[in-house]
């Protein structure tokens, strides 16, 4: 599978999906086309559902979140990514460890990740503060 | 309808917003670009007060939904270009409002109403739960679905939001939001 690498902008966050490495997407999230930047996202995601699928070998994952500020439409998206994942976490040969990072003080972000792990329960989401 | 004193009204205008105690105010056309200037001078201004972070965050969150609601759902524009009014300020009681207004067609009234209905006597609980929901069918459904933005802002504010539909023109209705975020 290929990398998919973004750097970071003002308004959008870095994202980091290489097989081997750890999975990351770490900034703030309000780029013009939501759908544009986040498609390709989700779709990297189910290729790799796809790759589980047909290996059957067994395979830990791990990803990080660390948001500082989202608008609501990338709050969605990122639900749809949070939704891939979880389904590759339901795979029985694979391993889907999540960490969803916030600033100590940011209590927002700490209850969307509380959110998230109520709503994707298949999921592993640890919610660490830093 | 012409200007004839600009100096009156900018003077006026000046004094107006001084007295009322505006931290930024903006009237003019709103595209992408200008919405990330207004956003970074916001951020810049109420980083530049004694406020709380969390607080901070809750202004700027409100700012910044409202500001890209008018970018990307006015329907009505004038030259092509969609024209709002957006303003934060501290009021008497030392809480801070975010204002975001701009012109709609009066047939866009109904969906708004819809979405506006839907918040309308809940507690902060009943909100949260059913952004929980909102985010969860977010997830399982191919579509995007509209609506979030208003509910996080009521969250913000504990559903201190207020919405007002104010006749311009015939078909025309000016749509004005105003949060109230409590400094405790």
């Amino acid at each position: 599978m290929r990398e998919y690498y973004l750097e970071k902008s003002k308004i959008t966050p870095e994202v980091k999906l290489k097989l081997g490495s750890q999975f990351s997407i770490i900034g703030d999230s309000r780029p013009e086309d939501v759908s544009e930047f986040y498609t390709p996202i989700i779709d990297w995601f189910l290729e790799l559902n796809r790759t589980c699928i047909e290996s059957e070998e067994k395979t830990t994952f791990s990803m990080v979140f660390f948001m500082e500020y989202l608008n609501s439409s990338s709050v969605i998206f990122l639900s749809k990514v949070l939704k891939k994942i979880a389904e590759i976490s339901e795979l029985d040969n694979v391993l889907f460890k999540v960490e969803w990072k916030h600033l100590e003080y940011d209590e927002d972000m700490k209850e969307l990740g509380e959110e998230f792990n109520s709503i994707y329960t298949s999921l592993e989401i640890s919610i660490v503060s830093v | 309808m012409r200007v004839i004193n600009t100096k009156q009204l900018s003077l006026s205008l000046f004094e107006r917003m001084r007295a009322n105690n505006i931290i930024m105010n903006y009237y003019g056309a709103l595209s992408f670009g200008m919405a990330q200037h207004l956003i970074d001078d916001i951020y810049d201004s109420l980083n530049n007060t004694s406020l709380d972070r969390i607080i901070i965050k809750k202004i700027y969150s409100s700012f910044i939904e409202g500001v890209e609601n008018i970018v990307k759902y006015s329907f009505y524009k004038e030259n092509n270009r969609n024209f709002g009014v957006v303003n934060v300020s501290e009021n008497e009681e030392g809480n801070y409002v975010v204002g975001v207004g701009n012109m709609i067609l009066v047939s866009q009234k109904e969906n708004l109403l819809l979405e506006i209905n839907r918040l309308k006597d809940k507690s902060v609980d009943e909100l949260k739960l059913d952004y929980r929901n909102f985010l969860k069918e977010a997830g399982e459904k191919e579509e995007i679905t509209n609506g979030l933005g208003f509910l996080k802002m009521a969250i913000d504010c504990d559903n201190n939001i207020d919405f007002n539909f104010i006749s311009i023109e015939e078909g025309v209705d000016f749509f004005l939001v105003e949060i109230t975020i409590k400094v405790d």
